[in-house]
């Protein structure tokens, strides 16, 4: 279980996060919702250790944790693959060509296999996030705007996933602005409004 | 695990479009345009020629931290690799080993040119030079890294980042020159002692701060 108790974060005397406690059970898919400037990125970046906070504390029980931000989460110089070993020698993780190659095909991106990932789409970037997720091990993925970028297709392919990821007991917790499109699928859905979670 | 955090470092500079065949051809050309100036006199040589090399070493060193931290944070990348279970001192030392081997492969290569078209130096020196350039790396890289990080945040860090860092590193620079002279005029080992001595601290002190401290720069 993810436990938040207190959590604070200010950025030059304006409260983005204010006392915000909440828990979150293993195996739950959960949306985080609220308008631009909210404080979602912020919540995920406090949570995920990479931003300093006033205040409160984030207890994960020794789960591992993987944040994946907004942006495109590569080495652009790269291509797929080599992005992928590069990343998985930062977690000390060795890369299982069977896996790699079953979900480069239903992210569709094994055409684009070679080409260096500064020349692929803003979508296939967005699909390359999920391979690098699904090539990790982690207990809670931390995931902001997972469906931007994407067309219907990719958006139900990504719904798929999350699905079969939360049916093997991982626990997901992703930012959306959307959230009509993707209720179907969530366990809970919690919404940042002038720092307080509802 | 320290080892494939280096291959990822050199990997990653190699394939870069912005790498060290680049910078190491700038530093170069610098020197050649340079030799034409020099005084046809063996210590003025020497002693001019040691002042451009520090200089494009610690150009070079700069070029690498920055290109590196810029590649991480352009990619958007940095977040998913500071949060990874790896304790970050050991991403502050691949990355100072990594630089400062970059480094030391631009500082041979461009006294091995240097030395083929100078009567001044010989080639043979290089095995001492060689020693010179890991004590002086190692600071200058440590040092650099940890202050690109505290500056990083603010608006003006292209203009901080020298600002702060040139001070930091002149007696590092200073002393390295000391000693290229010493060894290239075959001095006696007594006139570079406190040099080496000082290169020694910084590459010392900078390897103890980036491992103690690095974990809070990384934060923002």
């Amino acid at each position: 279980m993810l436990n938040i108790r207190n959590l604070s974060k200010s950025f030059s005397n304006t409260k983005i996060l204010n006392e915000i406690s909440l828990s979150i059970d293993s195996g739950k898919l959960v949306a985080l919702l609220g308008k631009n400037g909210s404080g979602k990125t912020t919540f995920l970046k406090c949570v995920s250790n990479i931003m300093n906070i006033d205040s409160g504390n984030v207890d994960y029980n020794q789960s591992r944790i993987l944040f994946l931000n907004d942006k495109e989460n590569i080495f652009s110089d790269l291509n797929i693959l080599d992005n992928m070993k590069c990343i998985l020698h930062f977690y000390n993780q060795s890369l299982d060509l069977d896996v790699y190659n079953k979900y480069l095909s239903v992210l569709g991106l094994k055409e684009f296999e070679n080409l260096k990932l500064k020349n692929l789409s803003k979508g296939n970037i967005q699909r390359n996030k999920l391979l690098i997720a699904l090539n990790l091990s982690w207990d809670y993925l931390l995931i902001d705007e997972p469906f931007s970028n994407l067309d219907d297709s990719g958006k139900g392919i990504v719904k798929e996933i999350f699905l079969h990821l939360k049916s093997k007991n991982k626990t997901i917790i992703f930012s959306t602005h959307n959230f009509n499109q993707f209720e179907d699928i969530c366990d809970e859905s919690f919404m940042i409004k002038e720092g307080k979670i509802n | 695990m320290i080892f494939k955090l280096i291959k990822n470092e050199l990997l990653l500079e190699i394939k870069s479009s912005n790498n060290l065949f680049y910078m190491t051809f700038f530093a170069l050309s610098c020197l050649m345009l340079s030799v034409f100036s020099f005084p046809p006199s063996k210590i003025n040589e020497i002693i001019i020629l040691s002042g451009f090399f520090w200089i494009i070493v610690a150009l070079v060193s700069i070029k690498l931290i920055e290109n590196s931290f810029a590649r991480e944070k352009e990619g958007g990348i940095y977040d998913l690799i500071y949060t990874s279970p790896i304790e970050n001192y050991l991403l502050f030392l691949a990355k100072l080993i990594t630089f400062s081997l970059i480094l030391l492969g631009v500082q041979i290569f461009i006294f091995m040119t240097y030395s083929l078209i100078s009567i001044s130096v010989s080639i043979d020196l290089i095995f001492k030079i060689l020693a010179l350039c890991i004590i002086s790396d190692i600071g200058l890289i440590g040092l650099g890294i940890l202050i690109y990080l505290m500056t990083s945040l603010n608006i003006s860090r292209s203009f901080l980042f020298p600002l702060i860092l040139f001070p930091m590193i002149t007696p590092i620079l200073i002393h390295s020159s000391n000693i290229f002279i010493g060894l290239c005029l075959d001095s006696d080992i007594s006139f570079y002692t406190e040099s080496t001595m000082l290169l020694l601290t910084f590459a010392l002190m900078a390897v103890v701060l980036g491992v103690n401290f690095f974990e809070r720069l990384i934060k923002y």
